[in-house]
């Protein structure tokens, strides 16, 4: 792996206005659905993003992606600032950044074949000839695990699994450098899950992939990702490689998802950390630190002072007051079911 | 599936047959009738129906059937390419409102509704009738050039409920997810609305189209029957139905000739718009 990242997202923000009045709209609010996000996305890796729902994933997603406009930030990627490119540049990149969708029901159009489905980022580009794009969709129906005589077939005669399998091929159609896979199987059966997850990491070691793998929870990335970041509220709790996270969770968010995660080995038993209460509105996000309503082990200072992402060492990001340890040691949380 | 579903619309299927009658008639039927001289005024006028003519002849003494039929060419001619104008101005209106939003939306919809409140019909026909009889395009015969005229006045007129109707389903298509996943992999705004948006709201524009047919041929039955539409000698379902207004009480049957042909008309079509409609909506169980 090289060292310069392919992707450098800075102080990334997305704001939806919320309008009142019919006749004169005015601004009375916002849906801070993404506040503030800081990180790098290394060439040939995956780095998975995980939160609960709502928690400004998706959003990340499409920013990053340019399909929504951003309210502040920065997006790199391979070196050039992405929200500043004009239309046509832009249009270009999108060669090399695609998007698998969270809902294989609705990300393909009902009125159009599969084949010219995945064919269409080709035919945008004018990227060959009508029988080399032909040639590519076979090819790309066979690689993703679809018989090639289906091309002419709609989108409804497919399954779940099968519609997320095209989705992948059309994102594959041009040779992408960066897919951002927005839980490309949460809504799937878990039979089927996976099968596309498998299909995902075979196509990155073949094609050099880079992956943004958006999940819900830890359980789907753990395999897939060679580091996790987690989401609360539109920020970034914690981030590290798998390893890290997974064998020494820093955030008590984290800890309080990793703890719902099933175990497979009975003698490391964890901890149980039950949540209370809800995920707050993003229209009105808590003061301080956004987790204090739910943080098991919150202090004074948690209400007032939002506590930095910083670096715990190797490269491990966390934003709680307790990290770098200063005062309180992580023993005992309150609230937590053994 | 959707042939299927609208076969087992028996109203609509009926409607078809009858349309198809009509249609077959008024093309193909002056050929099998005999000759007839519109200048040979021989013949008794406002005759009963007799078998040398059917249903009789009328002031001048001119074979009704025939004329039904060469009217209904006209007023189908009219009524359609009338039609298709308004659908096809009203589609890419509503098609640019709908796709763009924001400022480009707004002023797409006032202009509708002022194209709505200013009576555009009144002032084109003033136009028309002052240029009434004098060549506008070269080569062609003046009568065409008048039922394309009235054609273009009716469509230029009628296209409002298409564009407010194309631009509600653009904008609720335009939030679909396979709308970003054209975007996603760089489709332009022309690509999008011709290969995603137009296919998908196919199924209500057509519906409107067919209904804006009928409309379309009431209208023109309308304004001829004032006197401001097609003008005799070229016949026309509305002005024949004026001219035998004259004659009620001597002939009353010379008005409900091209009264029927309307009503059968408009009846078909609407019934099969709404045939259509039930049969294109997937959400409507057969
Ligand atoms: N177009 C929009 N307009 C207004 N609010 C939006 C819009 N899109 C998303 N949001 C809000 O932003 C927040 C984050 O949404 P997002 O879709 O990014 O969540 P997510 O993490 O992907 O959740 P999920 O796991 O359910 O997919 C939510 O509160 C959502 O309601
Ligand atoms: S900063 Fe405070 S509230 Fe936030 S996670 Fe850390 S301890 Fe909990
Ligand atoms: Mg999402």
């Amino acid at each position: 792996m090289s060292t310069t990242p392919l992707l450098q997202v800075r102080n990334l923000k997305k704001h939806f206005p919320i309008h009142r009045g019919i006749l004169f709209k005015k601004q009375v609010g916002a849906v801070k659905a993404v506040d503030g996000l800081d990180f790098d996305v290394m060439p040939g890796e995956t780095l998975g993003l995980v939160g609960e729902s709502g928690c400004g994933k998706s959003t990340t997603g499409r920013l990053i992606l340019r399909l929504i406009e951003a309210t502040a930030g920065q997006v790199t990627f391979d070196g050039q600032d992405l929200l500043q490119l004009p239309a046509d540049r832009m249009r270009e990149m999108r060669k090399q950044m695609q998007i698998v969708f969270q809902n294989p029901y609705a990300s393909l159009d009902p009125r159009m074949t599969i084949g010219d489905s995945i064919a269409e980022p080709l035919r945008v580009h004018g990227v060959g000839d009508e029988a080399a794009v032909q040639k590519r969709v076979k090819e790309l129906l066979e690689r993703v695990g679809l018989s090639p005589t289906y091309s002419g077939r709609y989108p409804h005669e497919f399954s779940g699994g099968q519609r997320q399998r095209i989705g992948i091929a059309r994102a594959l159609a041009i040779k992408p450098r960066f897919i951002v896979a927005d839980e490309p199987v949460s809504a799937l059966d878990v039979s089927v899950q996976a099968q596309v997850l498998n299909l995902l990491d075979d196509l990155q070691d073949e094609f050099g992939l880079t992956y943004l793998f958006i999940a819900h929870n830890l359980a789907t990335v753990q395999h897939i990702s060679d580091r996790v970041a987690v989401m609360y509220l539109g920020k970034m709790v914690e981030l590290g490689t798998s390893d890290q996270l997974y064998a020494n969770p820093k955030h008590p968010y984290t800890q309080a998802l990793l703890s719902a995660v099933p175990e497979p080995d009975p003698t490391l038993k964890r901890e149980r950390v039950i949540l209370q209460g809800d995920i707050p509105s993003p229209v009105n996000p808590p003061s301080g630190c956004r987790f204090h309503t739910r943080c098991p082990v919150a202090v004074d200072r948690c209400r007032v002072e939002d506590p930095a992402f910083v670096d715990t060492g190797s490269g491990h990001m966390v934003a709680c007051h307790h990290h770098p340890a200063v005062a309180l040691p992580m023993v005992g949380l309150p609230g937590s079911v053994a | 599936m959707v042939l299927r579903r609208f076969l087992k619309h028996r109203l609509a299927v009926a409607s078809t047959v009858m349309l198809v009658v009509l249609v077959l008639g008024s093309v193909i039927g002056p050929w099998f009738l005999p000759a007839y001289d519109a200048q040979d005024l021989s013949n008794t006028n406002q005759l009963v129906p007799t078998l040398a003519h059917p249903l009789g002849t009328d002031e001048l003494g001119q074979d009704v059937l025939a004329r039904l039929l060469y009217a209904g060419r006209i007023s189908l001619f009219v009524g359609l390419s009338a039609a298709v104008l308004g659908v096809l101005i009203g589609t890419l209106i509503g098609a640019i409102t709908g796709y763009f939003g924001k400022w480009i939306d707004t002023l797409g919809m006032r202009m509708t509704d002022m194209f709505l409140c200013i009576p555009l019909l009144m002032l084109l026909l003033v136009l028309s009738n002052f240029t009434r009889g004098k060549t506008l395009v070269p080569f062609i015969a003046p009568e065409l050039q008048q039922l394309a005229l009235i054609a273009v006045i009716i469509g230029a007129s009628s296209w409002m409920g298409v564009a407010r109707l194309v631009r509600g389903e653009f904008l609720s298509l335009r939030e679909q997810e396979f709308i970003e996943a054209s975007l996603s992999v760089g489709g332009k705004s022309a690509w999008i609305i011709t290969r995603h948006l137009i296919p998908n709201a196919m199924a209500p524009i057509f519906v409107a189209a067919t209904l804006q047919v009928g409309e379309a041929i009431i209208l023109e039955s309308g304004l001829s029957f004032l006197g401001m539409g097609i003008q005799p000698p070229v016949p026309s379902w509305g002005n024949m139905l004026s001219n035998a207004q004259q004659y009620m009480i001597a002939t009353p049957w010379l008005a409900v000739y091209p009264g029927i042909m309307i009503f059968l008309t408009v009846v078909s079509i609407n019934f099969i718009g709404d045939g259509l409609r039930d049969a294109l909506d997937p959400k409507l169980k057969s």
